[in-house]
């Protein structure tokens, strides 16, 4: 026995052999975001984007020099493929953070596509995917000429809280929500219209059921999500208190659904969102901040997450898609019920779903005399 | 016997000078082109000739005067008489005794012992006059200690002897001696603890000890190549140490140690990786600190193992498990190089080695220089050259430091030794290779023995507080009540 183990080790080590090639590190292409398009051909377009990676100090490198290839074929197989023989290192993917997906290749058949880049054993199931708005991939990421793109996302992810924008989406949660729902709802990119500069922005975002692309939201459509989802991080919202703009930080949500239920069917849904928030900023010097007040800016911020709310909801009815999830929490209250449902988003299409927000601005800035700027 | 090699066969080792009567002639035979050999003979009685030998150098001279010569010229009667009277106190001397035959004389001469004969006598008379002229106890130079006593181990036998008796005052300490070594007659020391130290594991020491036959005994290594089995492991199974008082804290253990005559160092077996990954310093400190430094070893043994064949196995077959900036980062240093990452790790360890024997050798200052010219030109120059990357220095010298935190250097060596394997097996399957090699590593140290003892005790212990014992120190007053049990003393208690 004391000579068996030792042998088997070594057999297995010995198998070992058989095991992938190694590539030195420094014939690695380092793909950082990969884009994905379809040409007026009809076939997919691929752009990887490389870096020619960060030189040590005294280079004369641009640390920011960006590498593009781009590939075509039928299939993300093939246009890999053509990569490989564009470049003179080796394609690596596992590095990529990000996947952007164009409006028209999502449209053919998004989870197909996150399908393959799935089944890589060394692909990331953490990388982000986007869907991006009136462009193409390859144009979007032409606009990050100059800066990385993978930087430009990265920082407008980390922005994500703070601007309130727009969910995430990993590839893991879309795949898991579209294997669990069949509906996922995944950011979108778009070009900056505000700014003449190469940036791009999230605008949005973009409902897929089974794998299908069915339609795009409004950023303030995407906004509501947040709170269905109770998904609130010190994000800050502007509302409009008697012609006076007022910035509330809200600082967490909670929301309850209700159910009545006759047979198996819902026959309506309440739905409870309980929001507290501070004030950030406001821009008026003769209000004084009192009770009343902060009564008068309940009141308005109530007003503005109910219509986004509610224009959610009205959004995706109208879809025709629960994107909203309410299904997922029907499920979790009527489990039995829920099972024996065959068209959940049928249902929900016409489902009367009532709206209670209770908004609390907890404190503020401790204002009690409207401050007077002396000329 | 290998082609080549004279057909020598084996002689049992046969005394010469047993049974042959000590004289003048015979011993000066014996001794002939022997320059440091003092005789003189005197006249004592009437006229009778008494010779005196001693080793020069060996004896105190004045106290020779002194105390045998002047006193044996006052004896009176036969030759016989004569001997048997300073064995009886007609000269001054605690220690003296009769030596039989030539084997025994010679024996005693050359340990120091200052030779009475009598051609027409029987016996001889050693008398013990040795010059005590040794050096000094000093402070430990392989071992640091700030907080505890700083003496030392010596080449003297009975100096460190002595020395471990003024540490522990008891009579339970036991000191057997043995001679080792054919021509050298190195003095042996088996040590322990009457009623402390396990009965068997003394007796199998004594017996490795009894059954060493060779020439000489005058190197560490000499004794250390019969203590263990090479063969088996070259993962150290003994601790050496030129601390005094952590040979007393072993001894008291219930530990058996071993002091040879002519080393500065003394051994204490059998020892297990917990106990060698331990030192004296640990004792002295907060408990809690303590424990956190020990950890801290066992972290610097794995860095020390792991890391140069890990950064070859991630850097060559495991990318995707680098995070993005280093990755980049790294392809950035290595861009120019024209070494594969496998060859430049495989360099620099080599020139690891080269620098550490060098520095190990030269005398200190030679050895600081090479240091820094080894540091400059492996380190900065190569990197400026474009020959290694700074992530491969930066892994190597990381690596070479946490071998150093070891406290052993026999086990610093072996880790070094295993850290090459590990590299080449990440270079042919990455990580697979590397985890494979470490549990062939573990199963060969679990299956690893000191004298009964497993190597790996208290860690492969079943025992929960076992393996908790054996990285985090307990506070000594409330909670260290028992002996550790792995060497299975007789009296487990330590304290009420």
């Amino acid at each position: 026995m004391r000579k068996i183990i030792p042998l088997l080790l070594l057999l297995t080590l010995c198998s070992c052999s058989f095991f992938p090639h190694s590539y030195e590190i420094e014939n690695l292409a380092v793909i950082e975001a990969l884009g994905i398009d379809i040409n007026e051909n009809g076939d997919l377009t691929l752009i990887a984007v490389s870096r020619k990676g960060r030189l040590s100090e005294g280079s004369d490198a641009n640390s920011n020099d960006t590498v593009l290839f781009t590939a075509t074929g039928r299939t993300i197989n093939s246009c890999l493929y053509t990569l490989q023989h564009l470049s003179d290192k080796n394609v690596f993917l596992s590095h990529a953070q990000y996947y952007i997906i164009s409006e028209a290749a999502a449209s053919s058949n998004l989870f197909d596509i996150l399908d393959f880049l799935a089944r890589d054993n060394y692909s990331r199931l953490s990388t982000a995917v986007f869907i991006c708005r009136d462009s193409t991939a390859a144009n979007l990421i032409a606009k990050c000429s100059n800066s990385f793109i993978a930087d430009r996302l990265e920082k407008l992810t980390q922005e994500r809280n703070i601007l309130f924008s727009a969910i995430s989406a990993s590839m893991y949660d879309t795949l898991a929500q579209l294997d669990r729902t069949g509906i996922a709802v995944i950011p979108v990119l778009a070009a900056d219209s505000y700014s003449d500069t190469d940036y791009i922005t999230l605008d949005g975002c973009a409902v897929i059921r089974d794998g299908e692309f069915c339609g795009l939201l409004d950023q303030r459509t995407s906004n509501s999500l947040n709170f269905l989802k109770n998904e609130i991080y010190s994000e800050s919202i502007t509302i409009d208190y008697k012609g006076v703009t007022v910035a509330v930080n809200l600082t967490s949500a909670n929301r309850t659904y209700d159910f009545k239920v006759s047979g198996n069917i819902p026959t309506s849904a309440h739905i409870s969102v309980s929001v507290t928030a501070t004030i950030d900023e406001f821009r008026d010097n003769d209000i004084v901040i009192n009770e009343q007040t902060l009564d008068g800016l309940s009141d308005a911020l109530n007003d503005e997450i109910y219509n986004r709310l509610s224009s959610a909801i009205l959004k995706a009815q109208e879809m025709n898609i629960d994107f909203l999830n309410v299904g997922t929490y029907f499920e979790l209250s009527y489990p039995v019920h829920f099972s024996e449902i065959k068209d959940w988003n049928k249902i929900f299409s016409t489902l009367p779903i009532s709206l209670d927000v209770d908004t609390n601005i907890s404190s503020s800035y401790d204002l009690n005399q409207p401050v007077k700027v002396t000329k | 016997v290998a082609e080549g090699t004279p057909n020598i066969p084996y002689h049992p080792y046969r005394d010469p000078y047993k049974n042959v009567r000590t004289t003048s002639i015979s011993l000066r035979n014996a001794m002939h082109n022997c320059a440091d050999l003092n005789h003189v003979s005197v006249s004592v009685g009437k006229g009778h000739t008494i010779h005196l030998f001693s080793i020069d150098g060996m004896v105190d001279i004045k106290a020779a005067q002194t105390n045998i010569i002047k006193p044996l010229l006052n004896l009176t009667g036969s030759p016989f008489e004569i001997l048997d009277g300073a064995l009886k106190g007609g000269i001054h001397a605690l220690n003296m005794k009769k030596a039989h035959d030539l084997s025994d004389a010679l024996s005693g001469l050359l340990a120091g012992l200052f030779l009475i004969v009598s051609n027409e006598v029987g016996f001889s008379v050693l008398v013990d006059m040795r010059a005590p002229e040794h050096r000094s106890i000093t402070e430990p130079t392989s071992e640091n200690i700030i907080k505890g006593s700083k003496d030392c181990f010596v080449e003297n036998l009975r100096t460190n002897t002595a020395t471990l008796r003024q540490k522990i005052r008891s009579a339970d300490l036991k000191f057997e001696e043995f001679t080792v070594g054919r021509r050298t007659n190195t003095t042996v020391a088996l040590t322990y603890m009457d009623g402390i130290a396990n009965d068997s594991l003394i007796s199998s020491i004594r017996e490795k000890i009894e059954s060493i036959d060779i020439d000489r005994l005058i190197s560490a290594s000499d004794f250390e190549t019969y203590l263990v089995d090479e063969n088996e492991s070259f993962f150290p199974r003994y601790i050496f140490t030129e601390m005094v008082d952590r040979f007393a804290g072993g001894i008291l253990d219930g530990k058996v140690g071993v002091i040879i005559h002519g080393l500065p160092i003394a051994y204490i077996i059998p020892s297990t990786l917990p106990t060698i990954m331990r030192t004296t310093e640990d004792l002295q400190k907060n408990y809690l600190l303590s424990s956190t430094i020990i950890i801290l070893r066992y972290l610097a043994l794995f860095i020390s193992l792991v890391f140069p064949a890990f950064y070859v196995a991630v850097s060559s077959f495991s990318q995707e498990m680098i995070p993005t900036d280093l990755l980049l980062s790294i392809i950035a240093s290595k861009s120019g190089v024209p070494f594969d990452t496998f060859t430049e790790v495989l360099i620099l360890l080599v020139a690891f080695e080269l620098l550490f024997e060098a520095g190990l050798r030269l005398p200190n200052p030679i050895g600081q220089s090479v240091s820094i010219i080894g540091t400059l030109i492996v380190g900065q120059a190569t990197v400026d050259a474009k020959l290694m990357s700074p992530i491969v220095i930066i892994v190597i010298a990381l690596s070479g430091i946490s071998s150093f935190i070891l406290p052993n250097q026999d086990l610093s060596a072996a880790i070094r030794l295993c850290r090459f394997a590990l590299l080449f097996g990440a270079a042919v399957a990455g990580l697979y290779a590397i985890v494979i090699l470490l549990c062939l590593l573990v199963y060969h140290l679990v299956s690893l023995e000191t004298f009964g003892v497993p190597y790996l005790t208290p860690i492969s212990s079943s025992s929960g507080a076992n393996i908790r014992n054996s990285a985090v120190l307990k506070q000594l007053q409330k909670n260290v009540k028992f002996r550790n049990l792995s060497v299975k003393p007789k009296n487990v208690r330590r304290q009420k």
